[in-house]
């Protein structure tokens, strides 16, 4: 009978069952290491909070003023959210985020947009060259058709004045990094970077894994360990992040300071970040350019117009940053 | 309990279960390393769940069943040695090439169809059991099991 030769089958083979004990220990370092990654990457939360903190305000701020007077229509439901983040190197735009607060609030999402994606005349990032913010959010909306409800840019400079105040970030890598820049090579795994090693690491292209798309994903893990950082400063801290930032941080923030804006944004900063990112087998290289008409791509962006990225996440695991 | 506990107590009950599913001793051990990884992470709501052991043995089942290119097995496993830890297997002339033939053509069964197989002629679950770990219906279970026993007899009687 077949099933007695199945049965038999799976007791002849018990034996191959490895040893429990050393088995422990590799899920218990796992363990760690996993939980080390996560916490990392409540930075998309912190990150927008110190890099776009203005442009979050009038959509999420708790209201702090008077009730609502009696009779008066309840307010309505909260609307998902898109702010465009922008890492500025000299005067290209190097990183382009969308960052996305879903209509829950449970999270916050920052999908990397490649630098090198097409665009009617040229590069994504020449386009912050020509024209500016404004002329980015433009390109992204005619790219993506994400429409964006503020903007935020930092320049490479305050980035890496930011990272020195706070004393240096603790980031892990999922391949080693060399630099081209300054020859130094950074090892895979988790590693301290001042100011200038995270400037580094974040404008690698060429000798990271996926290249450019790569980068972004390193990118994703600085501005998270930068904000995981930022999250838990104090007033006095605040200040001094905001005066290293100086001029360098271009934010929207409708006449408030950066520091008032960040400690009103201190619930929006605790918020769990995924960074999410395209890899080069969901998009289309063309030459030395990057084309968003794959299926995949039109999908991750429909979800980012949709509110629908806690699906699309679920269906491909393999794009969130980890 | 604790996570602790729990791991102490199913560990290797884990593992037979994990290397019946995948048919090797590697394969079981990075299943069961990532079950136990996002376990223990996230223990307090395995652990209000009631049946942890039940719930345990789910989430391995359907990591096991959606396990696909590029999945978690690429993105968090790297395994460039074999162990130490996992045993040699046994000498083959112990095991006449008739009877190695089954667990062959048990490799190339549809995941879910091996899966319902283990569940029910290694773990000795009752359908209704099999149903909950497979989140679905009694009857898919029996067609499942029924269309995988087909299979493996027709093999048998072209291999004679």
């Amino acid at each position: 009978m077949i099933e007695d030769e199945v049965r038999a089958a799976f007791a002849r083979h018990e034996h191959l069952a490895p040893l429990a004990g050393p088995l422990r220990d590799r899920i218990d370092k796992a363990t760690v290491r996993r939980r080390r990654r996560r916490l990392a990457m409540r930075v998309a939360g912190a990150a927008v909070a110190v890099v776009a903190a203005a442009v979050t305000v009038p959509a999420l701020a708790t209201p702090r003023a008077e009730a609502p007077p009696v009779g008066a229509t309840p307010p309505a439901a909260t609307s998902a959210k898109n702010y465009l983040v922008l890492g500025v190197d000299s005067d290209r735009a190097d990183l382009v985020l969308i960052a996305h607060v879903p209509a829950d609030r449970e999270r916050l999402y920052l999908v990397a947009v490649p630098r090198d994606t097409a665009t009617k005349d040229g590069k994504l990032n020449a386009t912050f060259e020509k024209g500016g913010t404004k002329a980015t959010a433009a390109a992204v909306r005619q790219l993506t058709g994400v429409a964006v409800d503020g903007t935020a840019a930092i320049r490479y400079p305050a980035l890496r004045a930011v990272t020195d105040v706070v004393g240096g970030i603790r980031v892990c890598l999922d391949q080693e990094v060399w630099s081209a820049h300054t020859r130094k090579r950074y090892p895979k795994g988790c590693q301290k970077l001042d100011g200038a090693a995270a400037l580094d690491v974040v404008r690698q292209r060429y000798n990271v894994a996926n290249g450019a798309l790569g980068r972004d994903k390193n990118a994703q893990r600085v501005f998270a360990a930068l904000a995981a950082q930022v999250a838990d400063a104090d007033p006095v801290r605040l200040a001094m992040l905001a005066r290293a930032a100086g001029d360098g941080v271009e934010l929207d923030l409708n006449g408030q300071s950066l520091v008032d804006a960040v400690a009103e944004q201190r619930d929006l900063a605790r918020l769990p970040v995924v960074g999410v990112g395209l890899t080069i087998s969901t998009v289309t290289l063309d030459d030395a350019v990057v084309k968003l008409d794959t299926r995949v791509a039109k999908e991750l962006f429909a979800a980012v117009r949709e509110d629908r990225l806690e699906q699309f996440t679920a269906a491909y695991p393999e794009l969130i940053t980890r | 309990m604790t996570y602790e506990e729990f791991a102490a107590a199913r560990l290797s009950a884990l593992l037979r279960y994990a290397v019946m599913l995948t048919g090797d001793p590697h394969a079981a051990e990075d299943l069961v390393q990532e079950t136990m990884v996002r376990v223990q992470l996230n223990w307090r709501r395995v652990a209000r769940a009631g049946a942890p052991e039940r719930y345990v043995r789910r989430m391995l089942t359907n990591l096991y069943i959606d396990q696909r290119r590029g999945s978690w097995v690429r993105r968090v496993l790297l395994r460039p040695v074999p162990d130490d830890a996992v045993p040699v297997p046994l000498d083959h002339a112990e095991v006449t090439a008739d009877r190695d033939q089954v667990w062959g053509w048990l490799a190339r069964l549809p995941r879910r169809q091996r899966a319902a197989l283990v569940l029910r002629f290694y773990e000795d679950l009752q359908d209704a059991e099999i149903a909950e770990v497979l989140g679905c219906a009694v009857g898919t279970v029996r067609s499942s099991i029924s269309r995988a026993l087909t299979t493996l007899r027709a093999q048998m009687v072209e291999a004679s």
